[in-house]
């Protein structure tokens, strides 16, 4: 059955729902789906039986675009993948390249805090989009002013230290390229750190009487459940799987950090509510300690000390004229070489995942030796989650959908890439 | 089976590596056959080693206890070579770090950036810093000549231009000045280099040291498209590497090293492609209303065709068609004219335009048979001897020449030139004589048996001409090679009949060059009105029959003779193809009259002229860059043509025209690319002539001795940018030569004339307003005029072959 005033047929299992029952159609342009997705439920009175996601909405074919592109090239787009968290999508681009390229040892220590700093800045930021926007669909109206009030400030952050508030490119293969801490950087994240509580939204949502029985025992996944359908992250954690890379598998410096991993168990959306109310705090410790760290580090290099993957200082591609110097002409081949053909990882693959605000965000690649993947694959939380939203929803009321999406924090421009 | 004998091998060890190697490879030859990568700067694939850059040190032992250059070193039994000790490589980065002290900060708008092997060889190296303090050189850039300049800045002295020039194209015309790092490229005679504009010196620089001027500037290395294909300026057929971006070719590179020319390319095939992207070409079709030609689509422009030759047809019988398919257009282009006219517009008046190759190609093909033609190259290359007579060979059929100058150089082969003028094979050639133009048929019979009478009256030694004529018939090998372009006009069924003569007697092998690309190509398609495709006479019962089950429509049989069926007033339409001036009709211009009798003239062409100021139809062809097909080289070789950029505006490929004529009159040719044209015109075969006894040609009787009023002889030849229009378009080439004759100094003194002068040359019939040249290549009584720069006016001089022709030259305005 072609379901009249939409262009797209029904999933196959939706296309023909018995005669007491009825499809509705959430999305795709609804505000509690986020972004451009369409769920296809099929209802006995006000009960799911069965709801499908239909995605693809927002495809822009980010791998296929990454794959016609050079290694740096290539970064911008992942800026463009789940952008309410960039640069962490940046770091998981960058450390699949890197260890593509075998260079995951060069990376000097101030780079590795300086991601870090970023790094937990864009959770605290990817957090607050979510709090704000899922508070938006319970009907908490207020709590969206509050939590875009932090989201403004770490966007200035961003700004002050790359140029950029949200799609910020902030690092390069082998360290963090130019951007490294502009003077007066460290204070300002430090102060903002200090500064930032989850005091306001514990008392208007956690406290909530309306927000706790629209949440409590509603989209239960159960840890079996979960792991099969391969959810990770926060999700993951609120159905009591003690999961998390950054402890598990560490990856830059966070071995060196003392923070915990939250774990509720309740499976449900409550459950994952309190998993991401409790990191907010955790990304602040860690942030305060890389802080701390990267000020010990000052005035030690970011970048690796590789010209064959670092560009060379435009002082010395070009010299400098007031000082009457001269550029370097290997500094200028170099630069040359890597701006127009870029640098070129030996053939084989790899795949590295980092610990998104979303979940495992992967990425795969395949080289042929040239200056351009041959393959690129990301492993998106955001899809993979989304999943299980099915799973979640069939059984439990039209309403609670609303709950549902948000509480798995989607965004579709990562999961359609 | 056998193995090669210990004495041919040597074994060594490379990396560790076992590596066993034909004796005579070098060290570095020996680690390239394994896949051992050892840098390198100053060597090139096709360049004698020479150890300038010091790029490819090795440590070998036993030897010497120090770094060998292994690209000048030969591999030896039982060395062990190691290529890549850190301190071979520091070795190397020290040498790139000496190198780049004093390079420029080119890189961002070098024309070699991105192919540069300097900065590859710095980033391979893992260069990241000078450890120097760097000074830049200033000197300024300088225009060797119209199309090559140097940047001596960014010369790093590997010398691969000079040599080059020198060893491949045996020009010299790069050499280096002062010693050790203040040398410098100089060009070896004067400031302006007066070279033959080749490009080598261009192609092989691995900086951007020696530029092309017609590429700089233009596009980066890595925007370009790169497409394979064959240079359509003479029959060569010299495989390029055509390079495009966005519909515009820009340049031409002489890659890959393959037969024929072997990594080398001449001026034509560097710098001959302006005509591709002339903003002057035909764009859409044409047709003329009320004495204008106004354009129109293609559906309307191939039914107004299609209709006007069915109703041709139907009033006056399909015999008043003729259709004409010149000798640039591809094999396939050819064919397809040939099916058009014989298999749907039912005529048999097909004919190939005027061709001196055509010419000879019948009468050695009826004297000697079709074995006797097409030698192949490297034959001739390693010949015993050969002989170069008639027009400049090294003008005509430049990489041809280059490979014999080397080939002669490393006595591979030896050759005699007995050309008209000096000509740039004589520097190695065993022996060089002056022929007057007009006496070679003459001087062939004589080589055939010498005497101290012919010698005479050709006014040479009696010992020179027995010399020759014992080498020719002494030694194993021997060829006779001859231009068949515009020298031969008018007799060359004569020299060729000659040419069999003085084979018989000797036992030389003929290797008649033909005078553009595809003249071969068109000749052994079978376009003719006495020849069928696959080369069988028209008549031939069997050839009708096959043709006849591959078209599902019987051919038409025996053709007319061009110059008959246009004098007869019964030439209706004429369908000219490929074509630009009347010279190029069948018969050459004497049939020009034909143009004046037509009430149809259909010219499909890529450029306007003369023919198309006449025409009723004008239809846009593609040049040889926009269409895929194939040419045939002089020694029978099938090259490929590739389509690098699309034809402009409405053009089509011309073989694509004559389809959907044929479809429209409704005898469509089933194929939808030109490779099904090529491969049903394999599928004929081609058929092979036994060698016969025909009669000698009558001489045609033309007046060749000088009179009291027209005291010099014209030497009517090919020049090296001349033959070919399509290198006159376009300012890259045009400016090379000009409408010039050259004169000997000695006849200048007597004529009064200086160089660069205005002056008028003479003729029976017409005269031509000329610059004179003065150059001592062209021997007392004779005037060079190179063929095709003086337009119509020079055409005219004597109409059906002006070579060996009496004329006068006076100062322009005396009386």
């Amino acid at each position: 059955m072609q379901m009249r005033g939409t262009h797209q047929p029904l999933p196959a299992r939706m296309s023909d729902p018995p005669p007491d029952r009825m499809m509705i159609n959430i999305g795709p342009q609804h505000p509690s789906t986020h972004g451009v997705l369409r769920v296809a439920a099929q209802i006995a009175g006000e009960t799911i039986e069965k709801a499908d996601c239909d995605i693809g909405y927002l495809h822009r074919g980010v791998e296929k675009l990454i794959e016609s592109r050079l290694y740096y090239q290539g970064m911008v787009y992942t800026d463009r993948t789940d952008y309410t968290a960039a640069p962490a999508n940046n770091l998981g681009y960058l450390m699949a390249v890197e260890k593509l390229l075998g260079i995951e040892d060069q990376v000097p220590e101030r780079a590795h805090y300086l991601r870090m700093i970023v790094m937990e800045l864009a959770r605290i930021y990817g957090h607050m989009i979510w709090i704000g926007t899922h508070s938006l669909d319970m009907g908490a109206m207020s709590m969206f002013l509050y939590a875009f009030r932090e989201r403004e400030k770490i966007s200035g952050l961003f700004e002050e230290g790359c140029g950029a508030r949200l799609t910020t490119n902030y690092m390069r293969a082998g360290g963090v390229g130019r951007h490294d801490d502009p003077p007066g950087w460290l204070d300002h994240v430090e102060e903002f750190a200090n500064g930032f509580t989850v005091e306001e939204f514990d008392t208007i949502l956690t406290g909530n009487e309306i927000y706790q029985m629209r949440t409590q025992g509603v989209g239960i996944i159960e840890p079996e459940k979960a792991i099969s359908y391969g959810v990770t992250g926060p999700s993951l954690r609120g159905s009591g799987v003690d999961w998390d890379l950054r402890r598990n598998q560490p990856y830059a410096r966070y071995d060196q950090i003392d923070f915990e991993v939250p774990v509720f168990d309740g499976c449900d959306v409550w459950s994952r509510y309190l998993v991401r109310l409790n990191e907010l705090f955790q990304s602040r410790a860690i942030i305060l300690q890389s802080v701390e760290r990267a000020r010990e580090l000052a005035g030690q290099p970011v970048n690796a000390n590789n010209a064959n993957v670092v560009w060379p200082e435009i002082e010395r591609v070009s010299g400098w004229e007031p000082a009457g110097m001269r550029g370097d002409m290997e500094a200028m081949i170099n630069h040359f070489k890597l701006v127009i053909e870029g640098y070129s990882p030996p053939p084989g693959d790899t795949y590295f995942g980092v610990e998104s605000p979303k979940g495992e965000l992967g990425f795969y690649f395949v080289s042929d030796g040239s200056g351009v993947p041959y393959r690129c694959h990301i492993r998106s939380p955001s899809f993979v989650n989304l999943s299980s939203l099915s799973e979640m929803v069939e059984g439990e009321l039209i309403a609670d959908l609303v709950a549902c999406i948000g509480s798995i924090d989607i965004v579709l421009g990562e999961v359609d890439r | 089976m056998a193995v090669n004998a210990p004495a041919d091998t040597v074994t060594l060890t490379i990396d560790g590596r076992e590596v066993t190697v034909p004796k005579g490879l070098t060290v570095l030859q020996a680690a390239e056959s394994v896949g051992i990568d050892v840098p390198t700067l100053c060597n090139h694939e096709i360049l004698e080693p020479v150890g300038a850059c010091r790029m490819c040190v090795v440590e070998i032992s036993p030897g010497p206890p120090r770094p060998m250059a292994s690209c000048t070193t030969p591999a030896a039994d039982g060395m062990t070579v190691k290529t890549d000790t850190d301190e071979m490589q520091q070795i190397r980065r020290q040498t790139i770090e000496l190198l780049l002290q004093h390079h420029p900060l080119d890189c961002p708008y070098c024309d070699q950036s991105g192919t540069c092997e300097l900065q590859d060889e710095t980033f391979g190296l893992n260069i990241w810093s000078s450890p120097f303090e760097t000074v830049s050189k200033a000197f300024p850039e300088e225009n060797l000549n119209e199309v090559i300049m140097i940047n001596h800045n960014r010369c790093i002295l590997c010398y691969r231009c000079v040599r080059v020039c020198d060893e491949q194209m045996g020009v010299h015309a790069l050499d280096v000045s002062d010693r050790g790092s203040k040398s410098f490229i100089v060009t070896a005679q004067h400031k302006f280099m007066d070279c033959e504009r080749c490009g080598m010196c261009v192609e092989v620089c691995p900086v951007g040291a020696v530029l092309s001027r017609p590429f700089k500037h233009q596009a980066r290395a890595w925007q370009t498209v790169q497409t394979q294909s064959t240079c359509p300026h003479c029959s060569v057929g010299c495989q390029l590497q055509l390079e495009s971006r966005k519909g515009t070719v820009l340049r031409a590179r002489a890659r890959p090293v393959t037969e024929p020319n072997r990594g080398i390319l001449c001026g034509k095939g560097f710098f001959g492609w302006e005509h591709v992207n002339d903003p002057e070409r035909i764009t859409a079709p044409m047709i003329r209303r009320g004495g204008e030609l106004a354009e129109v689509g293609w559906p309307e422009a191939i039914e107004h065709v299609g209709d006007s030759l069915l109703e041709m047809a139907r009033r006056e019988g399909p015999e008043s068609i003729a259709v004409v398919a010149g000798n640039e257009l591809s094999v396939e282009d050819g064919y397809a004219f040939a099916r058009l006219a014989r298999g749907a517009l039912g005529t048999a008046n097909v004919y190939q335009a005027e061709s001196g190759f055509a010419r000879t190609a019948d009468a050695i093909e009826a004297h000697l048979g079709s074995a006797a033609l097409f030698p192949d190259q490297d034959s001739v290359l390693s010949s015993d001897f050969a002989l170069v007579f008639g027009a400049d060979v090294n003008g005509t059929h430049n990489v041809l020449a280059a490979h014999m100058k080397a080939a002669a150089r490393e006595g591979r082969m030896s050759y005699a030139t007995a050309t008209r003028v000096g000509s740039g094979l004589d520097v190695f050639a065993d022996s060089k004589l002056r022929i007057k133009p007009g006496d070679e048929i003459s001087f062939l019979d004589a080589l055939a048996s010498p005497s101290p009478e012919s010698a005479a009256e050709l006014g040479m030694e009696a010992e020179q001409l027995s010399g020759l004529a014992e080498k020719l018939s002494g030694a194993e090998r021997t060829f006779l090679i001859w231009d068949t372009g515009a020298w031969t006009r008018g007799r060359e069924a004569e020299i060729a009949a000659a040419a069999c003569r003085l084979s018989t007697a000797t036992g030389a092998t003929l290797c008649p060059l033909p005078e553009t690309a595809n003249s071969a190509g068109i000749w052994r398609a079978g376009v003719g009105p006495n020849i069928l495709p696959g080369h069988l006479p028209a008549g031939d019962a069997k050839a009708q029959a096959a043709l006849g089950t591959a078209w599902n429509s019987p051919p038409t049989g025996q053709g007319r003779d061009f110059g008959e069926l246009s004098s007869s007033g019964e030439l209706a339409a004429l369908y000219l193809a490929g074509i630009e001036d009347s010279s190029q009709l069948p018969g050459g211009s004497v049939n020009a009259t034909a143009l004046d009798g037509v009430r149809l003239l259909i010219v499909q062409a890529t450029h306007a002229g003369p023919l198309t100021e006449l025409a009723d139809v004008v239809l846009p062809g593609a040049a040889s860059a926009e269409k895929d097909g194939h040419l045939i080289s002089f020694e029978g070789r099938a090259n490929r043509l590739e389509v690098s950029v699309p034809p402009p505006g409405h053009a089509r490929a011309d073989w694509e025209i004559a389809a959907r004529l044929a479809a429209y009159v409704g005898f469509g040719f089933g194929h939808r690319s030109s490779s099904g044209l090529w491969e049903e015109l394999g599928s004929f075969g081609i058929a092979q002539r036994q060698a016969g006894d025909p009669p000698a040609p009558e001489p045609n009787g033309q007046v060749r001795q000088p009179t009291a009023d027209l005291p010099l002889v014209l030497a009517n030849e090919t020049n090296l940018f001349s033959g070919n229009r399509n290198l006159r378009r376009g300012d890259v080439l045009s400016g090379i030569y000009s409408e010039c004759v050259e004169i000997g100094s000695s006849d200048a003194d007597w004529l009064g004339l200086s160089g660069g002068e205005r002056a008028v040359l003479r003729s029976a019939f017409g005269s031509v307003d000329v610059e004179v040249l003065i150059d001592d290549r062209v021997p007392a009584g004779v005037v060079y005029l190179a063929d095709g720069l003086t337009g119509a006016a020079g055409e005219q001089l004597y109409p059906g072959g002006a070579d060996g022709r009496p004329v006068s030259l006076r100062k322009a305005g005396s009386a």
